[in-house]
């Protein structure tokens, strides 16, 4: 399998996940199954073009930013699946398949996607956990993003409260990235935590999810206001996350940075 | 938190203003004055001045650390020094005081909120709580305060040639706890000549040990030697000395614990109940 099948394995999954997220607005959403099961395909279809190209390399495919964005394609799927099932928000489906398209197009169309090669420090058995637990956790924190901006238009206490469990989920991942990346980090540099750019970057997304966990606990009774204002913190961490996995490259501070491997 | 607490707040703000007019006058933190056993002294005695503090029921600085605007407080003011520190092309925040400032009131709320008790009101063990916030305070105040006492040499090494001295960030010659010699270095590349494997042979005094990337050699209880890069001729070698390195990894240990308690949890039922 390489990266010239891609674009079918593309295809066929995005077809299936537009399939499923279509099924969850007609009459058929009663039965939530049919539409689950549409993107569940698609779903199966992408990992096994991911276990292919994993396979093909010979080595896990984490490395370029056109891999991760395999991931997160993948990821951001399973999570808007994940909340679509648990509290049935008929249009997560729908926004979930146009994020994982988008990046899935990106690749398509710039992927950066042919070096083979491991430069040693990635040569370690942190790397598929750090990696993997990372895009898991940027996918549910993704949902919780979707949600606060649901919020931000039709401010419901319900929207948080759901918003709460993925940005709990999501954290619970974001702590897992960060320690494993720490220990890893001892192991191949010598320190738990260097300040490095894309290290100050994942502190700044952890510390404002936790400042909105702790602020949902102390605010209340909410109003209107306090939801719209709860819900920007959540996108606004979104936001400090999408600079700490791309965004940090094209900053002046990324030519110091020990964590870019490959633009 | 209907209300914020002004007088709270303006504490808290004072505390870290102090920290920015010392920047200013005085400049940077010298960490090497901070190194042990200025460090171990200065953490028993912060320990020892908030338990004090904690043990004054009628205290208002232990209500104010107890209150919810010291946690979101400490918390933003961590974030923006993060925000600030993220936008910078150097790393010189960090050895700020007002950096310095915002960690130690991060710490010093943790230290009160772990002090109020990690039951729930049935008298059961919060597992969640206890090992993300006790995780936190002990991989942070290692951190924190054992900064002024990690030390990173390096040093070039031919084959053959050995060592005892090498070179701090500063271009300071410091003494290295042993003696290095280099016996022999590697590098494998690819076909597309990317650099796939490094690896170095060194006596260690005296002591044959090979070190690639991702496997330092320990020595001793604080020290770790790696392999920072490697040509055919030479390779440099990084000596990291970090006596605080097993309370962080302790932290960290109790911080996976307490984020995986909290994938399998989810929301506190406190959190469900107030909203």
């Amino acid at each position: 399998m390489t990266w010239a099948h891609f674009i079918y394995f593309a295809v066929a999954s995005v077809l299936l996940y537009v399939a499923g997220a279509a099924v969850a607005f007609t009459p058929l959403r009663k039965n939530r199954s049919i539409s689950i099961l549409l993107c569940t395909l698609g779903m199966l279809v992408f990992a096994s073009f991911i276990a292919g190209l994993w396979i093909s390399l010979d080595r896990p495919p984490f490395k370029t930013l056109g891999e991760t964005r395999l991931w997160y394609s993948f990821f951001v799927m399973f999570a808007g699946l994940f909340t679509y099932a648990k509290w049935k928000y008929d249009w997560v489906p729908s926004f979930s398949a146009v994020l994982s398209a988008v990046f899935i197009i990106i690749n398509c169309l710039k992927p950066q996607i042919h070096d083979q090669t491991l430069m040693p420090a990635l040569q370690s058995a942190w790397f598929i956990p750090h990696v993997s637990v990372y895009m898991f956790s940027y996918a549910m924190l993704g949902a919780a993003f979707i949600l606060a901006l649901w919020a931000m238009f039709r401010p419901q206490e319900k929207l948080l409260q759901d918003a709460d469990r993925l940005v709990y989920v999501g954290l619970a991942f974001l702590t897992f990235g960060m320690l494993t990346g720490a220990v890893w980090a001892k192991q191949a540099w010598g320190h738990y935590w260097n300040w490095d750019p894309k290290e100050t970057w994942a502190a700044l997304t952890w510390l404002l999810n936790l400042l909105y966990l702790h602020l949902r606990l102390f605010v209340k009774p909410l109003n209107n206001k306090k939801i719209r204002l709860l819900g920007a913190l959540v996108i606004i961490a979104f936001a400090c996350l999408q600079m700490c996995w791309w965004g940090v490259n094209l900053l002046p501070s990324a030519q110091d940075s020990v964590h870019v491997y490959a633009k | 938190m209907n209300r914020l607490k002004l007088n709270h707040l303006a504490a808290l703000t004072l505390f870290l203003s102090a920290s920015v007019v010392l920047q200013l006058t005085v400049g940077d933190i010298p960490l090497d004055f901070f190194a042990f056993p200025v460090s171990l002294s200065l953490f028993l005695l912060w320990c020892a001045l908030c338990f004090l503090v904690w043990s004054r029921r009628q205290s208002w600085i232990r209500g104010l650390f107890l209150s919810p605007e010291a946690t979101v407080f400490s918390l933003s003011a961590c974030a923006l020094a993060c925000l600030v520190t993220g936008f910078s092309s150097t790393r010189a925040y960090v050895h700020s005081w007002w950096f310095a400032a915002d960690i130690l009131l991060l710490l010093t709320t943790l230290f009160f909120v772990l002090m109020r008790g990690w039951r729930d009101a049935s008298g059961h063990i919060r597992w969640g709580f206890l090992l993300n916030h006790k995780g936190l305070f002990i991989l942070v105040s290692s951190l924190f305060f054992g900064a002024a006492d990690t030390q990173v040499l390096r040093l070039p090494l031919s084959a053959g040639e050995s060592a005892k001295t090498a070179w701090s960030a500063d271009g300071t010659v410091r003494a290295l706890p042993f003696e290095l010699q280099m016996q022999d270095c590697c590098v494998d590349f690819y076909d597309n000549g990317m650099p796939q494997a490094y690896s170095a042979e060194l006596l260690i005094d005296g002591v044959p040990r090979t070190i690639e990337v991702n496997a330092p050699a320990s020595v001793g209880w604080a020290c770790n030697v790696y392999l920072v890069s490697a040509s055919g001729e030479y390779c440099v070698i990084e000596v990291v000395n970090e006596p605080w390195k097993y309370f962080s990894l302790l932290g960290l240990v109790m911080m996976i614990a307490g984020a995986a308690i909290m994938f399998i949890k989810g929301p506190t039922p406190a959190n469900c109940k107030r909203s």
